[in-house]
């Protein structure tokens, strides 16, 4: 069970990671330039001021006060960002944070909408990389699961989930791969349906006589629906049923057991 | 009335030629002075992706763990932070501790209600958090500091008393960023999870208090 837990947040790390490096290729070649690049010095990129002008705030957020503006045609440069904002030194010295949604068209020259950043629902449909964590119940007791997937084609999503469930009787950690089909990708309530295989690990609580842990097969269908809510983030609401084959259970019967949960999903 | 008509008739009639005739006479002055409209400012281009991105969150944390029933010990863990925008972010962690005895156990002088390896606590969380509060701290006339502060709500596992409970957490807590790769975040959490080791299933509240060190990746 620990080693489960210690591979569970190895997982959870190396897929970050992993996320991380996807999401930084795919801004790098959605966002190549047509002409000349600048090339970052020490001090960071040198930009032109081309929107009317520009507020500095003195944090990374709107919530922050803005104490200086820039008007366009200063020469800044960009140091770092953080989520949709920019940390930009003036000429004369003075850094700052300004929101991308300021610097528009100073980033993208030619004034259009910035594709990279401002995902929509179409930019949700053409997702490749999913993460996420649901929690619900399973078999009548908590269960909470994180998942990772990725798009095969627009209608079509492979996923891997791992969960545990904690019952009064006993409790469970689970493995399975999942095929996610949305008919419907562009629709901001999304519905889907979900095929299904994995094992499960079901071993009886402490408090319980002590038994051995029962490993076993199990098929799932599921159907649920998902709602893109803002740039890179979704929510899904999702009900499954298993079968679980059975093989030391005395009547040798299969089991059905029942899930619902909901759970929220970063997406790249 | 015939004149009228007449005018009118003439009109229409040149009307399309005249304009075709200006329009090439624009053209071929435009073609002379090249473009109308000269761009004001000489823009830069560059790749964004090369900007440094300080998105990821890794954070080392210890403190203390209040176990209901139980006494207070040390806390120690691990968090892995993604920050979705300005305002949401999620994270992960890990973390263990142990506890001492009930203080039934204590008075009693009895047999222990918990084995030794049943005593550690452990448990994982996956939490979405909201940055609720920016703010400044003002450490010296010249040296200010920004701070939030955010609140988290999180579901997980925690080990205790040999079995997995599942696990419902709250936290607040007040970040300070000496830098823009690091901060310094006090946190309170409040962990909510069944313990049946007293007969009946209970719910407990196990409040943790800890400082962390972070670093923006």
């Amino acid at each position: 069970m620990h080693r489960l837990r210690e591979g569970l947040f190895i997982g959870l790390f190396l897929l970050l990671v992993c996320v991380s490096q996807v999401s930084s290729a795919q801004s790098a070649t959605q966002a190549e330039p047509p002409g000349e690049t600048s090339d970052p010095d020490e001090s960071g990129f040198r930009v032109t001021i081309a929107d009317p002008f520009v507020e500095l705030h003195t944090g990374p957020s709107a919530g922050y006060p803005i104490f200086h503006v820039v008007d366009r045609g200063a020469e800044v440069s960009i140091l770092i960002r953080k989520t949709n904002w920019f940390k930009i030194e003036t000429g004369d010295g003075k850094t700052g944070w300004v929101s991308r949604e300021q610097m528009r068209h100073t980033l993208q020259p030619s004034g259009q909408p910035f594709k990279v950043v401002e995902l929509d629902a179409s930019d949700f449909a053409e997702r490749k990389w999913v993460m996420g964590v649901t929690t619900g119940e399973f078999a009548s007791a908590p269960v909470f699961t994180i998942f990772g997937g990725y798009s095969l084609t627009e209608n079509l999503v492979a996923e891997v989930h791992f969960g545990q469930s904690v019952g009064s009787i006993s409790s469970s950690t689970f493995f399975k791969g999942n095929l996610v089909m949305q008919p419907l990708p562009d629709l901001k309530y999304s519905p889907y349906l979900t095929l299904g295989v994995g094992k499960i690990d079901v071993s009886p609580s402490s408090t319980l006589l002590a038994g051995n842990d029962d490993v076993n097969t199990f098929a799932q269908v599921g159907i649920g629906i998902q709602r893109f809510v803002s740039r890179s983030f979704l929510f899904r609401f999702e009900v499954n049923e298993y079968v679980i084959f059975s093989t030391t259970s005395t009547t040798n019967n299969n089991e059905e057991v029942n899930e619902w949960k909901f759970g929220f999903a970063v997406f790249y | 009335m015939e004149i009228r008509f007449r005018s009118i008739l003439l009109v229409a009639l040149l009307a399309p030629g005249f304009l075709v005739s200006s329009e090439l006479a624009a053209q071929s002055e435009e073609e002379e002075s090249g473009n109308l409209i000269e761009p004001q400012i000489e823009r830069v281009e560059f790749d964004e992706s090369l900007i440094d991105a300080f998105d990821f969150e890794l954070a080392l944390y210890a403190g203390f763990l209040a176990v209901e029933n139980f006494d207070t010990n040390l806390v120690s863990g691990l968090k892995i932070g993604y920050h979705v925008s300005e305002d949401f972010f999620v994270q992960a962690s890990y973390a263990s501790s142990e506890v001492g005895k009930t203080s039934f156990e204590i008075l009693s002088g009895g047999a222990p209600l918990l084995a030794d390896d049943e005593r550690k606590v452990e448990y994982y969380l996956v939490s979405l958090g909201y940055n609720l509060f920016p703010g400044e701290t003002f450490f010296t006339d010249s040296t200010t500091f920004n701070t939030v502060l955010y609140v988290s709500g999180g579901v997980g596992s925690t080990d205790f008393a040999g079995g997995d409970r599942h696990t419902i957490a709250f936290a607040v807590g007040h970040r300070t960023l000496f830098a823009d790769g690091f901060s310094l975040d006090i946190e309170m959490r409040d962990l909510i999870f069944d313990v049946d080791i007293f007969g009946s299933e209970e719910s407990t509240q196990n409040l943790e208090f800890t400082l962390s060190l972070n670093l923006f990746l």
